[in-house]
């Protein structure tokens, strides 16, 4: 008896000792066309991850961030946007911004104390916005700095609601517009000389994204909220706006219970994409909405389909994020414009985003 | 440093006081000598089973255990000692409970007879139960759980509180203080006759919880100290027992408060948060027997309300993200009739009737919902010894909620014992139970389910037990394998409609299957050194054993966050008054992506080890006792993650001081 405790007691000590720790990796992207993918990871897990993709060697990188850097990226990275050989990086739920070096993902720099940034959009070499679910303001920052040089408020105090919640940014002259998704109706409209809210369009419930169009038509579209929704629930849609009168020129309307989300544009900007479980194609100039999906996917009676769409500006091929359960490596794949598969590959946990990488 | 001297000069104050008081309440009893004793006739214990527990997997947690661990909680308890896993954010922060590698919700908690669980998740928090309010602690393993309630499809955890019918006059208080500005102070005020007894317990344990760590979440990487981790709890427990020939009489109340606030991950440089939890428990129960020769009836009546204050704002943009408030109220009825009509045989009915309201409200997102649920349960069972050496149990319910019937949940048990002085057994358990769905599975805004179907699982257990003495050594152990296979499992999944939201269903079936082993032994070595040891291990592989889509790699894969091997270490060392205690909890790899993919970079969660140390005197003078501890945990100062990415204390010490009287 005696002899078995002594044993187990230098057992304990030998196992408790640490693991070592991985060398960093070096990596190297200068010159290649490819696509950084935005892994979220899931909420309250802080595993969120970066992915890079060279789509002329089929070659994918996961975890390039952590593997430079040695640290996680963070916990639920929304968006990615590449600007001046940088990537800027939103961590959404750990209330910052990581800066990259695009081409070698180093870690630059970052900019911390936000409440629930979600995407960045660079107005010029000095200023760039970065949109905030929460703080009810965009705030301003200076890519070449880092620095955070000012905001925009965008408080809506006469709602019951949190207003206004700001997402994604197109830019039309010097007006950026950006759609208020949660619990509320609104594009806003900033003006990017005086940084102020100047304008905003009423649109159907939850705007979740928008694009411009070849003819400066901004498309938006809605997905109505859900059912028990105390904001309310309907049916989601589809709208065409002129940027320069800010009219509704046009609007389409899904059955309730779909749920459309992710709108984008081919690389001519005059077909729209956008998932609905599957992927959805139609031409800027249709009077209808498509009736037959342009990409099946076959996981939605499980899962609900798709989760995530790209498209690349240079070339049009099509990117599909499909996080299958949000709780195991997911799946990309790369369609041609015409719709046929090209390559499909692993990444981390919910592909929610890419940052499509020229030079 | 100053900070420092200032607490050290109030527990000195505060333990002067407490001398000074139990001095004078010496001198008063002396004058008034109570006359109304009653002699109570001494009942022999034997090592034999009462024929109501032969053939059920069930362990007792030792009563010394729980003495030593008086200023912890259950949580902390179950992790060191026994077989069950606790899921735990952070030392003071909420601890679920993975029983034979089920789901939180599938471990079923008892107080007295009444079920705890939370009507609304249908899971226990570990972490707000202080090991001072309770007498008694054992674990239903699997289907012998049934005896209890149905719905453990893991196993049932029973916490008790018995009268200590010798007890004239005690008053016991202990104060602990711990690193990272802990305090804990506990109080015991019995008293009594051999008729009538009332026990007084309160407590309260509040901690800045600041400790340092290397933040390696974070760049650049530096070193951090925990925020926003501190805690406040406080608890009453009244207890009042009469007897009188065959009648007896308690109830009991347990009132209960906590203020959490929670930390942020590692990873976390966001604008000044603010999130906290609030819970509120009350509890009662009244309890009457009528024991006969050979019947007991017993009945219990009993209400748990809860509350819970979830809150989370941007501090800087002043919004409120979530400010959810849920109240529950369950109250329990049951009728219990225990009939043995020789010593060979025993029936056993009871009927429960439970009744849940729940209404949860969040201020911020202006959802919630208001819901009730009435449930019966008829038990049916009977113990039969076939055999001098042959025990066999059945026992069957029989459920009824909201309007659904299920009309045959049975278990069946056996054990034989292989020599006649019933040291070495094997014992079989075969059963089926069911799990219904919480109401926030049902109701959640947005997607709830309230097409959920219970959770159904059929399970079988075999065991091997032994006990063993030669000289002044003896030795214990108990093998055991179990399997369950539990269809309908429910989980929270990405809506399958292609929404943003995820929703509750019935999707997956899963096979938990694994092993327990527990060992224990003693040594008397000479020169008056007792040595002891307690050991466990579990293994327990909990994977989907559904089909799939192609694409999805979890098919056979472990569950996320449960681990297959668990195992702890538990020496002790008395010399004379002093003693030396060494705790050593295992916890295994756990996966924290579905399909168990890991790679240098994957995040997988690294096995671990600690030692805890504790070193003591006890001090004995007439009728009061002292005891003085000093407590090292993580005395390896072991790097550590319970969850992803949430920080874990270094080394940290205690020192405990308890002065009991009892008269």
């Amino acid at each position: 008896m005696k002899k078995l405790f002594y044993i187990l007691i230098c057992a304990l000590g030998l196992l408790s000792c640490s693991e070592s720790p991985v060398d960093t990796v070096f990596f190297d992207f200068t010159g290649n066309r490819g696509v950084y993918i935005v892994n979220q990871g899931n909420f309250m897990y802080g595993n969120s991850s970066l992915s890079f993709y060279d789509p002329a060697t089929k070659k994918v990188v996961n975890h390039v961030f952590q593997a430079r850097n040695g640290a996680p990226l963070g916990d639920v990275a929304q968006s990615m946007s590449i600007w001046n050989n940088l990537g800027f990086v939103v961590v959404n739920n750990s209330g910052k911004i990581y800066i990259i070096d695009s081409s070698t993902a180093e870690y630059k720099g970052s900019i911390t104390g936000l409440s629930s940034p979600r995407y960045i959009h660079f107005v010029n070499s000095q200023k760039a916005y970065i949109t905030d679910l929460y703080a009810r303001k965009i705030t301003i920052f200076d890519p070449s700095t880092f620095r955070k040089t000012g905001e925009i408020p965008v408080s809506n105090s006469t709602s019951e609601f949190n207003q206004h919640s700001t997402e994604k940014m197109i830019q039309y002259k010097n007006q950026v517009f950006t759609n208020s998704w949660s619990y509320d109706n609104k594009i806003l409209v900033i003006d990017t000389n005086t940084d102020q809210l100047i304008d905003s369009i009423e649109v159907l419930k939850q705007p979740n994204s928008l694009v411009i169009d070849k003819d400066n038509k901004i498309w938006v579209l809605t997905d109505g909220g859900f059912e028990g929704n105390p904001y309310g629930y309907e049916r989601p849609g589809l709208l065409k706006i002129d940027a320069e009168t800010r009219e509704i020129e046009r609007s389409f309307r899904f059955a309730l219970g779909e749920h459309p989300l992710s709108l984008c544009l081919n690389a001519g900007k005059d077909s729209l994409f956008f998932l609905n479980r599957h992927v959805w194609k139609m031409a800027a100039s249709d009077k209808k909405l498509p009736e037959q999906p342009f990409i099946i996917s076959a996981n939605t009676n499980l899962y609900g389909g798709f989760y995530s769409l790209a498209i690349d500006p240079s070339n049009s091929e099509i990117y599909v994020g499909d996080a299958i359960d949000h709780a195991q490596n997911g799946l990309v794949r790369r369609y041609a414009p015409s719709g046929k598969l090209l390559d499909e590959f692993k990444v981390g946990i919910s592909p929610g985003g890419f940052a499509f990488k020229f030079q | 440093m100053n900070q420092n001297r200032r607490t050290l000069w109030k527990f000195l104050v505060k333990s002067i006081c407490a001398i000074l008081f139990l001095l004078l309440i010496t001198l008063n009893l002396e004058a008034q000598k109570l006359t109304d004793t009653i002699s109570i006739e001494e009942v022999p214990v034997f090592g034999r089973k009462t024929i109501q527990e032969a053939g059920t997997m069930t362990t007792r947690i030792d009563t010394l255990v729980l003495q030593m661990l008086k200023t912890q909680t259950i949580s902390e308890l179950l992790s060191s000692y026994t077989p069950v896993f606790i899921k735990s954010y952070g030392r003071g922060s909420t601890a679920t409970a993975s029983f034979r590698g089920t789901a939180p919700s599938h471990t079923q908690v008892y107080w007295n007879g009444m079920k705890l669980n939370s009507p609304m998740r249908g899971d226990v928090d570990f972490s707000l139960f202080p090991v001072y309010f309770i007498d008694d602690l054992s674990l239903q393993h699997g289907g012998s759980s049934l005896q209890s309630g149905s719905g453990a499809l893991g196993g049932s955890v029973l916490i008790n509180n018995k009268p200590d019918w010798t007890d004239r006059f005690s008053i016991r208080y202990v104060q602990s203080l711990e690193s990272f500005s802990t305090h804990k102070e506990y109080l015991n005020l019995g008293v009594g006759n051999g008729r009538f007894q009332s026990k007084t317990r309160i407590f309260s344990d509040r901690s800045q919880n600041d400790f340092q760590y290397f933040n390696y979440g974070v760049l650049p990487m530096h070193e951090d100290v925990q925020k926003n981790a501190q805690y406040r709890k406080s608890g009453l427990l009244q207890e009042v027992y009469s007897r009188f020939k065959d009648q007896s009489f308690s109830a009991k109340l347990w009132a209960y408060q906590s203020d959490r606030d929670l930390p942020q991950l590692m990873s976390f440089e966001g604008d000044v948060r603010k999130e906290t939890q609030k819970d509120q428990n009350l509890r009662a129960i009244l309890n009457w027997k009528n024991i006969k020769e050979k019947s007991k009836v017993e009945w219990l009546i009993g209400l748990n309300f809860s509350r819970l204050n979830y809150f989370r704002s941007s501090t800087e943009a002043n919004f409120v993200n979530f400010d959810s408030q849920s109240k529950e109220r369950s109250f329990t009825n049951q009728f219990n009739y225990d009939w043995t009509p020789k010593e060979t045989i025993n029936f056993n009915w009871s009927l429960n009737t439970t009744y849940n309201t729940v209404s949860v409200f969040d201020y911020a997102q202006k959802t919630g919902y208001d819901q009730n649920q009435l449930a019966f349960s008829l038990l049916n069972s009977a113990h039969f010894m076939l055999l001098p050496q042959w025990a066999m149990s059945f026992l069957f319910r029989s459920e009824m909620y909201d309007g659904r019937l299920i009309g045959f949940i049975p278990s069946f048990g056996t054990e034989y014992w292989l020599n006649k002085k019933q040291l070495s057994s094997i014992k079989l358990n075969l059963s089926r139970n069911y799990h219904q769905p919480g109401l926030n599975d049902l109701f959640w805004l947005p997607g709830g389910n309230p097409d959920l179907k219970p959770e159904d699982g059929l399970s079988g257990d075999l065991a091997f037990a032994y006990k063993g003495q030669e000289g002044s050594a003896s030795f214990s152990g108990q093998l055991t394998g179990f399997a369950s296979l539990i269809d309908n499992w429910i989980v929270w999944q990405p809506s399958a409609s292609g929404a943003y939201y995820w929703e509750a269903t019935n999707l997956r079936k899963v096979l938990a299957r694994g092993a327990e082993i527990q060992v224990s032994g003693q040594l008397n070595v000479a020169n008056g050194v007792l040595l002891s040891l307690r050991s466990n291990y579990s293994y327990s592989a909990t994977s989907n054993a559904d089909a799939v889509p192609s694409v999805d790699e979890s098919r056979g894969k472990q569950l996320i966050y449960i681990p297959k091997h668990k195992a702890n270490l538990f020496a002790e060392a008395d010399f004379k008054n002093y003693y030396l205690k060494i705790n050593a909890p295992f916890t295994g790899k756990r996966y924290t992506s579905s399909n168990n993919f890991e790679s240098d970079f994957e995040k997988v969660l690294n096995p671990y080890w600690l030692l805890n140390l504790t070193v003591g005197k006890k001090v004995e003078w007439n009728c009061t006792q002292a005891d003085i501890c000093l407590n090292v945990e993580n005395l390896t100062n072991e790097d550590y993650m319970a969850i992803l990415w949430r920080p874990m204390p270094g080394r940290y010490y205690s020192l405990t001081v308890q002065i009991q009287f009892r008269k």
